[in-house]
């Protein structure tokens, strides 16, 4: 690692709205006085890394999370991009693909991050995205923020993919949910990792449900399956930390926000006596 | 299989040349072992001249990376065939351990690395 | 001489007895054979498979001694290769057989199957029976490259 320090490393892995619990971690570690030396994030995950490497406190990243995930970011469907994908051939569909209108959402990060680039860190930062051609993970750790982080939430039919140094980039969760191996080859010793299941259906009901069903079921098993690889892996520990939600909450459901942060704050306040004993065993 | 062994500011490069299977693979990890044993973390493997790996030659690079890292250091692999680097993507290995073109990148990216080791 | 085209030919490789020092001449048979055979591009792939095959026969020998004579086949059939490892085995006495270890080195343990992965990952089919011979069992198991006369040589997969 580039920094002294523990070598702790934040991984805060793809849930939607549900990442901000990972603002909750931070400010549970934060009152220890435990920093964290480097964060790597992925999907919705890398807007909260973006803003601790950044060095917003807690209640600037809630209020960053609060003005990014609004319904009129997902709610806007693209009428014509609806139309290109029923009849392709007629209307050229393209890679390019996304049914949300992308501008919405530009402009929020746009808002949230501006010209910020990686060098503004305050601590490494890394950004993960999946190559849409090849499958592979694509690391960024340089260039605007906001391109790194469109790039990782890039959720395929949702937004349209995204250009970064030359790759065309989907949702990160396609290559890994929670990138742990970023940390371990970045040296860090002991990583804490944040990640989430992708929910299941109750019901049924719709085309729409049906694919979504589809698509947790391979991401869960991916999650898992890569989770324990890394962790076998890694030469020291890997602390998963998982907050127990005790409501249901939606993929945009920002007004659960102050709750997802106190649910983060509390799981990680439960590993803190196991990440003690971790830190004294580090040789320093 | 073909080892040797040089330095280069600080960082131990391991040259390997011919092909690392189940018969060859002892020989490599106890050498890139006696390394870290001996202080020696700051590792670049060369596989310039590696012809051919199979599992064998991957739980060389695990055990070495944990073992070198454990110690504060660090194994990274420098020119790696198409064919090996197939079986390192394969495996997963790409997403946990640094590749480089050459093995002078490979050595400067221990250039920040904290530590006088 | 057999035509190299042949779709019934088979090339052969005896090994008496399998050790880790034979691996290299089995990967270099395989690679002359699949060159004669037209099925260069898939060359890497199966010689990969047919290593950690053996490598797995020779490390999990269950008697404690190398595997007894071992037969690689290597045939074409149409545009598929076709690669059979064949262990002739030895009568088994139990009583020679050492207590199991049930104490893997950890060093193995976490990614034992790694090995097996790769083969899965290298061919198409992969199957495996074995037979009760006056000798002893015989196990086979068969691998199977489709399209390994159609493969153009660009790596492993």
């Amino acid at each position: 690692m580039s920094r002294a320090g523990n070598g702790i490393a934040l991984v805060i892995g793809s849930g939607g709205v549900k990442c901000a619990a990972a603002i909750g971690l931070q400010r549970c570690l934060a009152r220890e006085s435990i920093n964290i030396d480097l964060v790597v994030g992925c999907s919705g995950g890398s807007i909260y890394a973006a803003a601790i490497a950044l060095g917003k406190n807690a209640e600037e990243a809630a209020a960053l999370s609060t003005a990014l995930w609004t319904r009129d970011v997902t709610a806007q469907p693209d009428r014509a991009a609806l139309m290109r994908m029923l009849f392709p051939k007629l209307l050229g569909f393209t890679e390019r693909f996304g049914l949300k209108k992308d501008h919405v959402v530009w402009e929020r990060l746009m808002t949230a991050f501006g010209e910020l680039t990686f060098a503004d860190c305050k601590i490494p930062l890394f950004i993960t995205a999946t190559d849409f051609r090849t499958g592979e993970q694509v690391t960024i750790s340089e260039g605007r923020i906001a391109d790194a982080v469109r790039a990782s939430i890039a959720i395929p039919f949702a937004f349209a993919p995204w250009e970064v140094n030359g790759r065309l980039c989907i949702d990160g969760f396609l290559s890994d949910p929670l990138p742990v191996g970023v940390a371990i080859r970045e040296g860090a010793q002991v990583i804490i990792a944040m990640g989430f299941e992708s929910p299941y259906q109750e019901r049924v009901t719709s085309g729409g449900r049906f694919a979504f069903q589809l698509s947790s079921i391979m991401t869960n098993n991916l999650l898992k399956a890569s989770f324990a690889f890394h962790g076998l892996a890694h030469h020291s520990e890997v602390i998963a930390v998982i907050p127990q939600f005790s409501q249901r909450i939606r993929l945009f459901d920002t007004g659960k926000i102050p709750l997802l942060i106190d649910e983060g704050d509390a799981a990680m306040g439960e590993q803190l006596p196991y990440l003690r004993r971790l830190l004294a065993a580090v040789p320093a | 299989m073909q080892i040797s062994i040089s330095q280069q500011d600080h960082v131990t490069i391991v040259a390997v040349a011919g092909s690392i299977d189940a018969l060859t693979a002892d020989t490599l990890v106890t050498a890139l072992l006696d390394e870290v044993a001996a202080g020696r973390t700051r590792l670049v493997a060369h596989f310039g001249a590696v012809e051919y790996t199979s599992s064998a030659g991957l739980r060389v690079l695990l055990s070495t990376l944990k073992e070198a890292r454990q110690r504060g250091g660090d194994l990274r692999i420098a020119d790696i065939r198409p064919n090996v680097r197939q079986v390192l993507e394969l495996s997963g290995f790409t997403s946990i351990l640094k590749c480089f073109a050459d093995v002078d990148s490979a050595v400067a990216s221990f250039a920040n690395m904290g530590g006088n080791k | 001489m057999a035509d190299p085209f042949d779709a019934d030919a088979e090339r052969v490789l005896e090994l008496s007895p399998l050790t880790l020092d034979r691996l290299g001449d089995i990967r270099q048979f395989l690679r002359v054979t699949l060159a004669e055979l037209g099925c260069a591009g898939a060359t890497d792939a199966i010689v990969l498979a047919v290593d950690e095959v053996c490598a797995n026969l020779v490390e999990h020998a269950t008697d404690g001694i190398s595997p007894g004579p071992t037969r690689v086949s290597v045939r074409r059939s149409g545009i598929d290769a076709i690669i059979v490892v064949e262990d002739r085995g030895h009568p088994f006495d139990p009583a020679d057989a050492p207590a199991p270890d049930l104490v893997s080195d950890w060093i193995d343990r976490p990614i034992g199957g790694l090995g097996w992965f790769l083969v899965k990952q290298m061919v198409d089919e992969l199957s495996y029976d074995s037979v009760s011979t006056a000798q002893g069992m015989l196990n086979r198991l068969t691998l199977i490259k489709r399209g390994a006369a159609s493969a153009s040589p660009s790596g492993p997969v």
